[in-house]
């Protein structure tokens, strides 16, 4: 079994809130592994209990009940978070000191120290694009440079795991670039990433592996691959040359079919009905220009999990 | 104590000074210190003692008021703006960032009071022929005022780990106020020989801080002699008092979720 960067046995939390301590699950037990050097993508809605997973791994949150560690150690170990870089959603630095100087303080906590901390740090905010910033309190940053700081710390005593919470969140197209390329530069290191997002594109783009968490329950987990196996949901087939008994043939059997400049494009409901209807082409001498598997998308699985979820907890439908 | 808990502390300490109330209420205590000998003019011959009451009682005001407002503000605020997410998500413990708070507060406590007693030594040296200055028992007034306002702060500290800044702050000058009062409420009812209150007066006795023990401001207005023993007696109960509300509110902060 490879070594698990992160492991969470039915992992809990229940929040009261208000006057008259009203319960709600945040999580229910997850049971959740992170296997050491991967990029696992935690996505979900919002309330979905992304957040708090982080914050209860950080150890922000104690859990209600369960059970979580760090590369083995248990997260109510300090020196379990020596282990991990935390980027907190929307993060926030003490807005009267300088950049470097928030590098310091972090990094002080971290035990890091002298020259060789203030070697790091600076060659860690040049990475960031912060280098012309040094002389500006974060007081007068933007959200994006704010969130460069954030990664930046995170880094900062090359943590083997860094836990980022929605590190794209708020940032323009070529912040959300960068951000991708210094997540799969640092699991390239060899460094494990685990980040929570509800920006689906990203994760299509660098996750090894995905969680799907709504309602405070893993409802999907797996290699990104294996999240798409079985969910083909039609198969398109494009040909050209096709009598037109064939044609009305083909009509019959799929579920849809159109003509173009190229020929006709047909979609069929499974594999077995396009694999009939491409012999039927073969015998007829017509030509097959392609034959394309529609996969739902992640976008696609999530949405349904997500109206699946409110539908079974009883809630409103995410979409009518 | 560890190296993360005095980093902690120097960065409290280097917010705390970049505070406008800290300026704000420094500047008028010692404006009002330096005012005392104006106002001293208009009594003859005690100009010495008005001077000393005065600048004692400016750094006990001006003082709690800054221990109760920037202690209630040093882990409520740091949890208002997460500042303190990736502090803690770093191999620090809750009680460690709560000490290294507290000691920050403290270091700015101690500049504040310093600040004051030689702004109160100046005043009171243009007037030393009237009556001498007792250099020991000058010290030992601002260094009981220094406990005074380190216990005001530990109580302003362990009720922001639990409350909203504004309720903190109410509470901890609520009770630093009882603590003041207390020792007068106690001799009446004692005088009174309420028998049936002895037992409220025990447990109030035991739970209230005992400000006027950490008060030795008639020693340097009247030079009432002091004895090391006493002062180090009444050092050790503040600092034992304050010890013991840091280490509260340490368990409190422990426990508590940072969301």
């Amino acid at each position: 079994m490879a070594d698990l960067a992160i492991r969470c046995q039915g992992l809990s939390k229940t929040y009261r809130l208000g006057l008259r301590a009203r319960r709600v699950d945040a999580l229910q037990g997850l049971d959740l592994a992170v296997e050491a050097g991967t990029i696992y993508g935690f996505v979900g809605p919002n309330g979905a209990g992304k957040s708090t997973t982080i914050k209860i791994l950080v150890g922000l949150v104690a859990p209600s009940a369960g059970h979580a560690e760090l590369f083995g150690r248990p997260i109510a170990d300090p020196r379990a978070r020596q282990a991990i870089g935390y980027l907190p959603e929307n993060p926030t630095f003490h807005d009267f000191m300088k950049p470097l100087e928030v590098m310091r303080y972090l990094g002080a906590l971290s035990g890091l120290g002298g020259r060789a901390l203030d070697r790091r740090a600076l060659e860690l905010l040049e990475q960031v694009g912060l280098s012309r910033a040094l002389d500006l309190t974060v007081r007068k940053f933007s959200k994006g440079m704010v969130q460069r700081l954030g990664l930046a710390q995170a880094v900062l005593h090359d943590p083997p795991l860094l836990i980022l919470d929605e590190p794209m969140s708020g940032l323009d197209p070529m912040g959300r670039k960068e951000v991708r390329d210094l997540i799969v530069a640092q699991a390239r290191r060899g460094k494990t990433i685990f980040f929570s997002t509800h920006i689906l594109n990203d994760v299509e783009t660098i996750c090894d592996r995905v969680g799907m968490v709504m309602g405070g329950r893993l409802v999907r987990e797996g290699a990104l691959r294996s999240l798409f196996d079985g969910s083909v949901r039609a198969v398109e087939v494009r040909c050209s040359a096709l009598p037109p008994e064939v044609d009305s043939a083909l009509l019959a059997m799929a579920t849809s079919g159109s003509t173009n400049p190229e020929g006709h494009a047909y979609l069929f409901p499974d594999h077995g009905a396009a694999h009939a209807a491409l012999a039927r082409v073969v015998a007829a001498g017509a030509s097959v220009l392609s034959v394309q598997p529609i996969r739902e998308s992640l976008e696609e699985t999530f949405v349904r999990l997500a109206a699946d979820t409110r539908a079974s907890d009883g809630g409103p439908p995410l979409h009518d | 104590m560890t190296s993360s808990t005095l980093t902690i502390a120097r960065v409290t300490l280097a917010e705390a000074l970049r505070d406008r109330l800290l300026y704000n209420l420094v500047v008028f205590a010692v404006l009002l210190v330096a005012g005392s000998l104006t106002i001293s003019q208009l009594t003859l011959g005690d100009q010495f003692r008005i001077i000393a009451n005065i600048g004692t009682s400016a750094t006990q005001v001006f003082g709690l008021l800054i221990a109760v407002f920037l202690g209630v503000g040093l882990v409520s605020r740091e949890m208002d703006r997460r500042t303190c997410y990736p502090a803690l998500a770093r191999p620090v413990s809750r009680a460690g960032f709560v000490v290294g708070k507290y000691l920050g507060l403290l270091a700015t406590l101690g500049l504040n009071v310093a600040l004051m007693a030689a702004a109160t030594g100046v005043m009171l040296s243009l007037y030393v022929g009237q009556q001498a200055l007792s250099v020991p028992a000058f010290a030992a007034a601002f260094a009981l005022t220094f406990l005074q306002l380190a216990v005001a702060g530990a109580l302003a500290v362990l009720f922001s780990t639990f409350s909203t800044a504004t309720l903190s702050a109410i509470f901890a000058l609520s009770i630093v106020g009882a603590g003041w009062l207390f020792g007068e409420v106690r001799a009446f009812w004692v005088a009174a020989r309420q028998v049936e209150l002895k037992g409220l007066i025990r447990v109030l006795d035991a739970l209230l801080p005992n400000m006027s023990l950490l008060d030795l401001k008639e020693s340097v207005t009247y030079g009432d002699p002091v004895t090391l023993g006493s002062v180090l007696a009444r050092a050790a109960y503040g600092a034992g008092y304050a010890g013991v509300l840091v280490a509260l509110a340490a368990l409190v902060f422990s426990r508590r979720d940072v969301r």
